[in-house]
């Protein structure tokens, strides 16, 4: 449970961020960096090279359904895990990903991040305040795992 | 031995070549915050009892430029990262017992601390190349762990 100096942090890092700009940047590198995460995602289409992973509409379009998917965690500071619950079991009995892979994804996020907002507003603290909400969202999908 | 294309020492060239003197600190302040347990191995340093203590502390910033500089050589030694850093690896596990999924943390940390100060020219296929070299580096100072 985050503190409300957290919680804040987190919001106001959040309203800084655009969903649609964001979220492709995420997948895009995530199926870059980490080429083996590619495995999930054979519906995507050509994720051939970093050019055709980055040019990849169907990545972009999935990059967004996954960043407005994490906006709710943000909406829903309080209640995490029930908010996840449904794509938590989606993603373990359905699509049987890997749980390590979500701290992959959220790895590439906050370095998309980093990358947007500078070190003046992503601060230490402000990465402390976020990597604590991802762990709780990359847990809240770890619970289905099992 | 550890294959690197023209392209990733271009980069990791690059990315040093752009690093502040103050990034050891700075990747050291944000590893120390975000993931505190890793204070244990400097209790030598004095006060790191917030944030703030942390980031004014002047062992840490002093041990920030260490860091950056034992990064250094493995920027100066790519072919050879392996041997560059045995001695350090001896000293990192026979002296100072640091668990080595902590080399881990202080990477991510380094790779924010990159992402943050590159902006949008830290593209993926940069990223790939600068999350590789700290995963080399990585694996050569846990080399010597029995």
């Amino acid at each position: 449970v985050e503190s409300q100096a957290e919680r804040s942090a987190i919001v106001g890092l959040w309203e800084q961020l655009s969903v649609d700009e964001i979220g492709p940047q995420a997948l895009a590198r995530l199926l870059i960096v980490y080429p083996w995460t590619q495995r999930y995602f054979a519906s995507l289409g050509d994720l051939s090279s970093p050019a055709a992973i980055m040019g990849n509409p169907k990545v972009a379009t999935h990059g967004k359904v996954v960043m407005g998917a994490l906006e709710k965690g943000v909406k829903n500071l309080d209640d995490i895990k029930s908010t996840y619950a449904a794509l938590s079991e989606m993603h373990s009995d359905k699509f049987h990903v890997d749980p390590d892979n979500f701290k992959l994804l959220t790895e590439s996020l906050t370095i998309c991040v980093a990358m947007k907002l500078g070190p003046s507003v992503f601060t230490a603290d402000a990465q402390d305040a976020w990597s604590k909400f991802l762990a709780v969202v990359v847990s809240a999908f770890c619970e289905q795992s099992r | 031995m550890v294959a690197w294309t023209d392209a990733e020492r271009k980069a990791i060239q690059d990315i040093w070549g752009k690093l502040k003197p103050a990034a050891g600190q700075k990747a050291l302040i944000r590893c120390l915050i975000v993931y505190p347990w890793t204070q244990r191995y400097f209790s030598s340093f004095g006060s790191l009892s917030d944030a703030a203590a942390i980031k004014s502390n002047k062992k840490v910033a002093a041990h920030g430029e260490v860091v950056l500089k034992g990064l250094g050589l493995a920027v100066k030694n790519m072919d050879n990262i392996k041997a560059t850093y045995a001695p350090l690896s001896v000293l990192h596990s026979e002296k100072l017992h640091v668990d080595p999924d902590n080399f881990r943390l202080l990477g991510d940390c380094f790779t924010i601390v990159v992402a943050a100060h590159l902006g949008r020219a830290f593209t993926a296929d940069i990223q790939a190349a600068w999350q590789k070299f700290v995963a080399v580096v990585i694996a050569a100072l846990a080399k010597q762990y029995h």
